[in-house]
């Protein structure tokens, strides 16, 4: 069953693909919208920018992985015999 | 620290008698021979049997602080062969004694099923070697002492040299000479020096004062604590400790008893009983003996262990555990603290029965599979687990993990060693710790998961004897009762200490 | 209930591991089942407020039951973690695997419950003592070298705790388990603390969990992964609330996990590193120290058992199944461990915060804790290592197993597919109690320690949530391409132990060794040879006319001596000559200075 339903999304993959797109834009534009979202309890002046989480996300996922994949390919990523004798 | 009062003395002849007993039963090992070999077994059971229960009688008076006393003859004014039994003798005494009973049956065993030669010499011998180390338990001043610990040294040797090859000459030989040489190089001038500056060589009633008079000079006193410390060379103190791994060659019984028991321990035991009833703890603060003494044999502890590390004939390791953990007590001692004094006492007793347990196991695996180095016992455990069970929790011991002996040991020692002030005694003990487990580890693991050598076939191989597998499961049993009830032994410390 | 006397939940399981071995055939299974039950039950239901069972023993007086709210919840999801996971290993037939995970979970419920440090001492040495076997059932070459990494590292950290609770007891007296005066730290607190974080993998002291939690078994990595760390939460919690080092210490750990794990192409050790990730939120939480930090700490760790567990369940079966764990050696499993990829999401999405999960309720506190307090940097890290958290578990595990390349071998392929019963009901109910704690929040905000004035439900939280996730998400798949598993292992600290270790020994095989084999051979050179010279130098010496002491030992050792009949025996002679001398001279020196 739970095949058959992941079988069902990957064939209409690209409308997928739309409806998260939606979903992403929706969210910044709900955010927007103080009386949806109440952002007075905010700690930081920069948490009232709508879409600031989505940016943050975003960019914390890029960085991670371009600066985590950097420092591994600085040598801390060796072959995996490495400590064998 | 106050000393205790003046305690009570009560003559008995029991002293007598349980010196008597092992030499008796020596002449009656002789007497039965070979044709009579099961007598001749019987022999060495029943003295030790009897010497235990004759030494256990003792016990009451000594707990309700009496000193026992017995004369045997005088030689010169001061100087005489005298026994005594206080707490500090107890402490040997009931360790070693008990454990002479469980290798009296591990013996047999061990002798039997390799059908060794010339069982009566050694019966007869290891005998002796007991009656030494009683004599030295009970020993009441310093001529006493010395004349039963170079009896040790003597009775011992045909033990070491017992396979009479080449090994076995070579081995005796270094034994002998090392005890031999540092026993009469260092102890013999220091005996007629103490005899000539205090006028006797009775021990002390307490551990506080020393017979030195306060007015003798400070330089010879140091020297003369020097000259003990390395005369006593059956305390393993580095570096006069060849003669424990040389003395390897012996068979099991003979390591297991008397180097992991009797002989290593009439080594740290006359070292003690000197540091603290002839030196005393107020002389030895006094010159600022203690702390560099403490430091001194801690090298010894961290030494021994690392060269552990680098063995893989399992007796050979074992024989460098020793080593290292002998100096331990003296280190105990040395830290003149109630806590570190109660450390390294208490460690004569748990260390006795963890390393015969250990000692045991090696010999159970060479009977049962001759073989002597760690790398070849990989798997091992699935046949054998009974030994391999009790060796890992005699590890756990040396290790000093709670709940077994060990750890009350440690515990006292790291206290002492803050209670005299000193972090790099903390540390060391520390290092030493995990050093330990570094080569007792594996020996464990590897038996139970670790992979058959090459080529290897296990089958035939099955537990070594009951006589052999049931003393050590019975020790091993001993160092976690001891463990988790040190009442029994540290009620001789606490009286020890006063 | 009036209960004046309690049984200890650790005395069940060990009883229960040492009846085990008897009971064989058809009540085997149900009596698996039942001790962790009862356990629970003693637990939950069984264990009033208050302080018992206290042994005198020798001088001190050691407490092993110190029962309030925090070792309360603790207790709690620990032993039911014990019956899911005893579950999930209800297949497994070699006993003594089961008896070392009890044994394990009989240490950590004895460590929560103490009451002295002695006693905590005691249960963390048993702690490490039997999940080394944990590692060693797996049975693999490099099984024994990691157990024996493991054991020796955990016996250091313990080492460590010893000294510190010793110095204490030696500087206040005082050996019971309470909160430490963290404003005015001395050294003792610090070690103590150090003996603390390195069970909970702080780093710099981290890398035996990778290492060991990679090469147990199965059913092993499902217990370590609850209980060490947590209990070391647990102490840090006790006894170190409030310091303020552990702020940044959980903060760099929280980022430092996200970082290896990108680089992880083994599942369960990039679920290892997410391990060291997450209990850095827990770390800092103790760092804040105040009631809703602490609450925070508790509650995540709480929810990270069961989701953690959950976790380890899944790739657990993908590997009992087929008997790989890499990235490069999986991938397009959907179609045959369908139960195992939805497990395994409802794992990923706990632990990624998404609303409605555990997570979400739970790791929140902390970051608000942390923006309460101002501590606003910690509060925009943590959170910037909560996309991480997403980026990893939520996304790059089941991605790169359940679709993604398919790297299977046919033979891998051919194997793969949903596990035995037990293991998928274990799963089962680790995911109900996930949804259930993110759905009813009062469950887990009842057996909080402190009392509890947080809503996590709010527009703004789930906003911002939502919108951290998503697009996390967003960058995941527009940057699949870089995340491609490599087959590469990543060096860490643990070089440093490694090499040195091997440094170690080769010093003490080569150089001491040498040393002290000449040192044995000076007895020859030097003691021997001259012995000689001089003895026969002195043998006109008649040793007659030296009297007394000397004399008359030297004759009962020559007639004692006679019967050992070697040659050796003539050298005894030459010994006494040549102490002679030396009392000779010192009495001659003695006399004259």
């Amino acid at each position: 069953m739970i095949v058959e339903l992941i079988d069902y999304l990957r064939d209409r993959l690209k409308s997928v693909i739309k409806i998260c797109y939606g979903v992403l834009a929706s969210l910044v534009v709900i955010d927007a919208i103080p009386s949806i979202v109440d952002k007075h309890h905010a700690h930081t002046w920069v948490e009232h920018y709508p879409g600031f989480w989505a940016l943050f996300g975003f960019v914390a996922c890029v960085l991670i992985i371009i600066l985590s994949k950097w420092f591994g390919h600085q040598g801390i990523m060796t072959r995996e015999d490495y400590y064998d004798d | 620290m106050e000393g205790a009062a003046v305690a009570n003395i009560i003559e008995s002849s029991k002293l007598l008698w349980a010196i008597l007993v092992p030499l008796a039963g020596s002449f009656g090992v002789m007497f039965m021979g070979e044709k009579q070999a099961n007598l001749r077994e019987a022999c060495s059971v029943t003295a030790a049997v009897l010497m235990f229960v004759t030494i256990a009688s003792m016990i009451p008076d000594v707990l309700s602080g009496h000193t026992l006393h017995f004369r045997l003859f005088t030689i010169l004014p001061g100087v005489t062969v005298t026994l005594r039994a206080d707490a500090f003798s107890m402490i040997f005494a009931v360790a070693a004694s008990l454990l002479w009973i469980l290798a009296a049956f591990y013996s047999m065993g061990y002798m039997r099923s390799l059908k060794e030669h010339a069982q009566t010499r050694f019966n007869a011998c290891f005998a002796l070697a007991l009656f030494g180390a009683m004599g030295v338990a009970f020993s009441d001043n310093l001529f006493t002492l010395y004349l039963f610990y170079e009896i040790v040294s003597i009775c011992t040797y045909p033990l070491v040299a017992h396979h009479q090859d080449d090994e076995g000459y070579h081995g005796a030989r270094k034994y002998i000479v090392y005890l031999t040489t540092t026993a009469k190089g260092f102890l013999l001038p220091a005996l007629a020096l103490i005899y000539m500056l205090t006028g006797t060589l009775d021990f002390a009633n307490n551990i506080s004062t020393g017979i030195f008079p306060a007015d003798v000079n400070h330089v010879i006193v140091t020297m003369l604590y020097i000259f003990c410390i390395f005369g006593f060379a059956k305390n393993g103190v580095m570096p006069f400790h060849h003669w424990l791994p040389g003395a390897m060659v012996a068979p099991t019984p003979v390591s297991a008893l008397l180097h992991a028991v009797a002989v290593v321990k009439v080594g740290v035991f006359s070292t003690t009983r000197v540091m603290l009833y002839v030196f005393g703890v107020n002389t030895m603060d006094a010159l600022n003996l203690g702390i560099p003494t403490a430091y001194f044999v801690g090298f010894t502890i961290i030494m021994a262990s690392v060269i552990a590390l680098s063995k893989t004939n399992l007796k050979a390791r074992l024989a460098y555990s020793t080593v290292s953990q002998l100096s331990y007590i003296i280190l105990g001692v040395a830290l003149l603290t109630p806590a570190g004094i109660s450390g390294g006492l208490i460690h004569i007793a748990n260390h006795a029965f963890s390393k015969i347990t250990l000692f045991f196991c090696a010999g159970a695996i060479y009977v049962a599979t001759h073989k002597k180095d760690i790398s070849e016992m990989g798997g091992l455990g699935k046949t054998m687990p009974f030994t391999f069970a009790a060796f890992g929790i005699a590890s756990l011991s040396m290790i000093g993990a709670p709940p077994v002996a060990g750890f009350v040991t440690k515990w006292y020692l790291l206290v002492g060693s803050i209670q005299a002030h000193q972090i790099g005694i903390l540390l060391l003990l520390l290092a030493s710790t995990l050093l330990n487990v570094g080569y007792f580890a594996p020996i464990t693991y590897n038996a139970f998961f670790g992979k058959r050598p090459e080529g290897e076939k296990y089958e035939g191989i099955k537990e070594a004897p009951l006589s052999m597998v049931i003393p050590l499961s019975i020790a091993a049993v001993i160092s976690v009762l001891i463990g988790i009830f040190p009442e029994f032994m540290m009620n001789f410390v606490k009286a020890v200490i006063g | 209930m009036m209960i004046d006397s309690w049984l200890h939940p650790s005395l069940i399981l060990i009883c229960g591991a040492l009846l085990l071995p008897f009971i064989k055939g058809m009540p085997r299974r149900a009596f698996l089942v039942l001790i962790p039950v009862l356990t629970f039950i003693d637990i939950w239901q069984f264990s009033p407020h208050g302080t018992f069972a206290v042994v005198n023993v020798m001088d001190w007086q050691l407490t092993f039951g110190r029962i309030d709210r925090l070792s309360q919840v603790f207790g709690y999801i620990m032993s039911l973690m014990c019956i899911i996971g005893t579950i999930y290993g209800l297949h497994v037939k070699d006993d003594l695997q089961h008896i070392a995970a009890w044994f394990y979970v009989a240490g950590s419920l004895g460590a929560i419950y103490a009451g002295d440090y002695l006693v905590l001492f005691l249960f963390w040495e048993l702690m490490a003592f039997s999940s080394v076997f944990l590692v060693w059932f797996r049975g693999r070459e490099q099984s024994l070298a990691t157990g024996y990494r493991y054991l020796l590292v955990h016996t250091a950290g313990g080492l460590i705790l010893l000294c510190g609770f010793v110095l204490r007891y030696k500087a206040t007296g005082d050996l019971s388990f309470t909160l430490m005066d963290v404003t005015h730290p001395q050294l003792y607190t610090y070690l103590i603390m150090c003996g603390l974080i390195l069970n909970a993998a702080v780093p710099p002291l981290h890398s035996w969990l990778p290492d060991a939690y990679g090469e147990a078994t199965v059913t092993g990595a499902v217990f370590m992964c609850a209980f060490t760390t947590k209990t070391a939460i647990y102490a840090l919690a006790r006894s170190c609330a409030g310091m303020e080092i552990l702020v940044p210490l959980g903060v760099v750990m929280a980022l430092y996990g996200v970082v290896y794990a990108v680089l992880e192409n083994d599942c369960r050790r990039l679920l290892a590193w997410h391990i060291i990730s997450q209990v850095g939120y827990m770390v800092a939480g103790v760092g804040i120290g105040t009631e809703l930090a602490i609450n925070g700490a508790c509650a995540h760790a709480f929810a990270h058992i069961l989701y953690k567990g959950l976790l380890f369940m899944g790739c657990g079966s993908v590997l009992h199944m087929t008997g790989k764990s890499k990235f490069t050696e999986l991938g397009g499993l959907y179609k045959k461990m369908p139960r195992t990829f939805v497990f395994t999401l409802i794992g990923g999405l706990s632990i990624s915060a998404f609303p409605l999960f555990s997570g979400f309720v739970s790791k929140s506190m902390i970051i608000a804790a942390g923006f309460e307090e101002h501590i606003l940097w910690a509060g925009f890290l943590l959170t910037l290592a909560s996309a991480g958290t997403f980026l990893h578990t939520g996304l790059k595990v089941p991605y790169f197993i359940w679709f993604g390349k398919n790297n299977c071998s046919d033979e891998t392929w051919e194997k793969a597919e949903d596990p035995p019963w037990n293991m998928q009901v274990a799963m089962g109910m680790a995911s109900f109690l996930c949804i259930f704690i993110g759905c009813y929040t009062a469950y887990l905000y009842d057996m909080l320690p402190n009392p509890v004035d947080y809503h996590p439900y709010t527009a703004y939280h789930l906003s911002e949530t939502m919108q951290i996730l998503l697009f996390t998400a967003l960058g995941f798949f527009l940057l699949i391409k870089k995340l491609t598993p490599e087959p590469t292992i990543s060096i860490d600290l643990d070089w440093f132990y490694r090499k040195g270790g091997r440094a170690f020994l080769w010093m003490a095989k080569k150089p001491l060794q040498f040393i002290d084999t000449c040192v044995g051979e000076i007895y020859r050179v030097i003691g021997l040879v001259p012995l000689m010279t001089v003895a026969g130098f002195w043998s006109w010496f008649d040793w007659h006319a030296i009297d007394g002491v000397v004399d008359g030992v030297a004759r009962s050792v020559r007639c004692i001596g006679s019967s050992v009949r070697h040659a050796q025996s003539g050298q005894l002679q030459y010994n006494i000559f040549w102490a002679v001398t030396i009392a000779a001279s010192l009495l001659l020196t003695y006399v004259f200075a």
